[in-house]
């Protein structure tokens, strides 16, 4: 690492970075042999989709109009009048269904082959939180198109919370913004569904994925274990 | 280990070559299409001008020589003229520097009085400041009546 550049031009002076440490870290690292197999790399999709869903969702917020009156018309004024906004509804949509189903494989895949267990608590924990937070934005986006199905899946969403001992009431009230549904619901839907939730989301995969890094992927517990090369997995002994 | 890495990138195999090359061609093309969508989505559309055409009068009210003027959809001064050969329509805005131009029926010629700038019969800006010719309006005549396209509101 003495390797000190002659030449260094304005970029290298003013962001002096070492970027081939920072390829080696992003894309060199070694991995067991199973990770070959695409559904132990089932949780890359989910964060690849929520890049997806964030560029088509904000491009969508520049036609969607959250009022009851409005929000079905500028749905349909999007998939409908805008040049290729059918095509950006139609990813967000499809990439929306594809991050919630590969996010629950991804969990399936975790738990059936014991990779959340210690030292991995932490990832567990959070990846369960990530689930979560994919539902909950599924849920609210469900809800914005404002057909009647979106009607009463907030009914039936909001009903549920409320059903929770003690504080259900409060959470459905709180989520509804009144005592039923109405203007303020669709506005509360969209604010947590477009700034709130994806915030929250972008930091919580970030932590993850540093949690991962830290750990190394975990080793293959059943089965594939004699494949892997001695000494190539970065995982625990 | 970083001697094995700059062997591979030095002897890079047809295989890798073209998997490099298909890979970079796909993530190009993908994101670049939707940029291009992207933008386009982002667009506004642009309304298409439309053009009514509108009754201005009859042949006979306009002798050769003679000139009218009107106002057009967008509230601005236009000039209706009968240059002798057909029936033209201008606008009366110089295109020097906006003042109004004047119809001269003897020379058959637009005058500005402003800066002394002179249009030919067809508009066309022949003497003076004036950078350009006037604007003109669509004429169409019909059973001798005269029709101008002007831009619906």
């Amino acid at each position: 690492m003495e390797e000190v550049k002659k030449e260094t031009g304005w970029i290298d002076k003013s962001l002096p970075v070492d970027w081939g440490k920072v390829k080696e870290e992003a894309i060199g690292e070694i991995l067991p042999q199973h990770m070959k197999l695409w559904w132990y790399c089932l949780g890359g999709v989910p964060a690849l989709m929520f890049m997806l869903l964030v560029g088509t969702g904000m491009l969508l917020a520049f036609y969607y109009v959250p009022h009851p009156d409005k929000a079905y018309e500028s749905v349909a004024h999007i998939t409908n009048d805008i040049p290729y906004g059918w095509w950006l509804r139609s990813l967000h949509r499809w990439g929306a269904e594809i991050m919630v189903v590969t996010v629950s494989l991804h969990a399936i895949r975790v738990f059936a082959t014991g990779a959340y267990r210690h030292p991995r608590e932490v990832c567990w924990i959070s990846g369960a939180l990530l689930l979560l937070l994919t539902f909950g934005l599924g849920f609210t986006g469900y809800s914005l198109v404002y057909t009647q199905q979106s009607y009463w899946a907030m009914t039936i969403g909001t009903g549920i919370a409320g059903k929770t001992p003690i504080i259900g009431s409060f959470i459905s009230r709180f989520m509804m913004g009144g005592e039923a549904i109405g203007p303020d619901t669709l506005n509360r839907f969209f604010i947590i569904h477009a700034a709130i939730l994806p915030v929250l989301l972008f930091l919580l995969i970030i932590f993850h994925i540093i949690v991962i890094r830290l750990h190394g992927v975990a080793e293959h517990v059943v089965g594939m274990q004699r494949e892997i090369v001695r000494g190539l997995s970065r995982g625990d002994e | 280990m970083d001697e094995k890495k700059e062997k591979t990138s030095e002897e890079l195999s047809r295989r890798d070559f073209l998997a490099n090359t298909a890979m970079t061609l796909g993530l190009v093309g993908s994101l670049g299409a939707g940029a291009v969508y992207s933008v386009k989505y982002l667009v506004p559309a642009k309304k298409k001008a439309k053009f009514i055409d509108v009754l201005m009068g009859n042949l006979k009210e306009l002798p050769a020589g003679s000139a009218r003027e009107f106002i057009d959809g967008q509230g601005k001064k236009a000039l209706l003229v009968n240059n002798g050969q057909e029936i033209k329509a201008f606008s009366k805005i110089c295109t020097h520097l906006g003042c109004e131009v004047e119809w001269h029926a003897e020379k058959k010629e637009f005058y500005c009085p402003c800066h002394e700038g002179f249009f030919d019969a067809n508009g066309k800006n022949i003497a003076g400041p004036p950078p350009r010719p006037l604007d003109e309006y669509k004429v169409t005549v019909k059973d001798d009546n005269i029709f101008v396209a002007l831009k619906e509101v």
